[in-house]
């Protein structure tokens, strides 16, 4: 039953195959080539059918050809000198200005909907940043306001200051009291800012810097 | 399949010339493609100043849609698609005008010595059987037969599978024996 419906099927392909064999598969080629040759009513069938196909090509219905430069001269005037755009090439500043439109509808939002009343107060300074504790959500209805920052973050560990003095803290934080002041000039050291003096060191200066320095070291 | 796929098609070409702003590829397209335009809408309309307006009408929607064309067939079939939608629809918007006027194809069909275009009784005889076909197979038969289509356009053309087609087609060429020989169907 099965190798009948298959031979069905090839013998289906049989017109395909006489008027356009080059638009058989390989596969199909061979399984028709295989019934022609097994079975000579089927040959018939195939020179008949060929035959048909024949007369049928050169049956088609003759008609007065039309003027084909006046049709083509009516089609030029008819769709017009330029080539259509389409829409979405006439629409492509809409891709910058959508992107434009919609960054600053996110800014918006952002500024809209971002706490008015904020406790978090970012600092650019490197990894400080100060923090207070948040206030209560609106509407509150009698809100003390946020005096002073009560903690600080160093290095991501958070320092309680609410009852240091700020001043000494940031003292602390900042190294001791204006480290930038160029030092004290030590009695025990040369004077360092202006190094002129050394130009006017003798040879006997040098060497008894460089004996003292000797002694120094070794001892 | 893939030496035909790797041949350059001047359709294509033309078709992208004119995507990338050349006007004059589409007067070529016409060129190549105008008798065969005609020729389908011709078949449908059976008027010879109707199938002008028509074929007109073809190529205008063919210059819109060109631009968005995305080559997933073949130019030509894209033509022919357009040919037949524009014939039926024309055929649809002129109803009543065209009753007559089938009536009188279909009675010239019928009886090939009133063929008042052809002489040939033999073609008459033929295109009154091919006329009797059902819809699908006298329309893979014409196309393949008369407008020399691959399969594969025909295929596209007719809505259905390369083998569809070439069944249809073998099915048609049969039956058309069958009313020529008045021999028994299959």
């Amino acid at each position: 039953m099965a190798t009948d419906d298959t031979d069905d099927k090839d013998r289906e392909l049989l017109g395909a195959y006489l008027d356009g064999v080059a638009e058989l598969t390989p596969d199909e080629r061979r399984r028709v080539e295989l019934e022609l040759a097994n079975d000579p009513a089927l040959q018939r069938e195939a020179d008949e059918l060929r035959s048909l196909i024949q007369r049928t090509r050169s049956a088609a219905m003759p008609t007065t050809e039309p003027d084909w430069s006046a049709l083509e001269r009516q089609i030029r005037e008819a769709v017009g000198p330029t080539v259509p755009v389409p829409f979405w090439r006439r629409l492509r500043w809409l891709a910058p200005a959508g992107t434009l439109v919609t960054t600053a509808a996110i800014a918006l939002l952002w500024l809209h909907h971002a706490p008015t009343d904020r406790a978090a107060i970012a600092h650019d300074a490197g990894s400080l940043a100060l923090v207070a504790p948040a206030a209560p959500a609106a509407p509150a209805p009698a809100v003390e306001p946020v005096a002073a920052p009560a903690a600080v973050y160093i290095d991501g560990q958070v320092i309680d200051i609410s009852n240091v003095d700020p001043e000494a803290l940031m003292d602390d934080l900042d190294g001791g009291p204006d480290d930038t002041a160029e030092a004290e000039p030590d009695s025990a050291l040369l004077p360092a800012a202006d190094y002129n003096w050394i130009d006017q060191l003798d040879d006997q200066a040098v060497e008894r810097a460089e004996r003292w320095l000797a002694r120094k070291h070794g001892g | 399949m893939t030496e035909k796929s790797e041949i350059v098609d001047p359709d294509r070409e033309l078709a992208d010339r004119f995507r990338a702003g050349e006007r004059d590829a589409f007067d070529q397209l016409v060129r190549r493609h105008e008798k065969g335009v005609w020729r389908i809408v011709r078949r449908y309309l059976r008027n010879d100043a109707d199938t002008a307006d028509v074929t007109q009408q073809v190529f205008v929607r063919a210059f819109r849609g060109l631009v968005t064309f995305r080559g997933q067939s073949s130019v030509r079939s894209w033509l022919y698609r357009i040919a037949i939608n524009c014939a039926l629809s024309w055929i649809r918007d002129h109803r009543h005008e065209t009753a007559t006027e089938i009536a009188e194809d279909a009675l010239t069909e019928a009886h090939p010595g009133l063929d008042r275009i052809a002489g040939d009784q033999d073609h008459a005889q033929l295109r009154a059987a091919i006329a009797q076909l059902p819809p699908k197979q006298k329309m893979v038969l014409e196309l393949r037969v008369f407008d020399d289509l691959s399969f594969r356009e025909v295929a596209e053309l007719a809505d259905c599978s390369e083998n569809t087609a070439k069944v249809n087609f073998h099915y048609a060429v049969k039956r058309l024996r069958d009313i020529l020989g008045g021999k028994r169907g299959d």
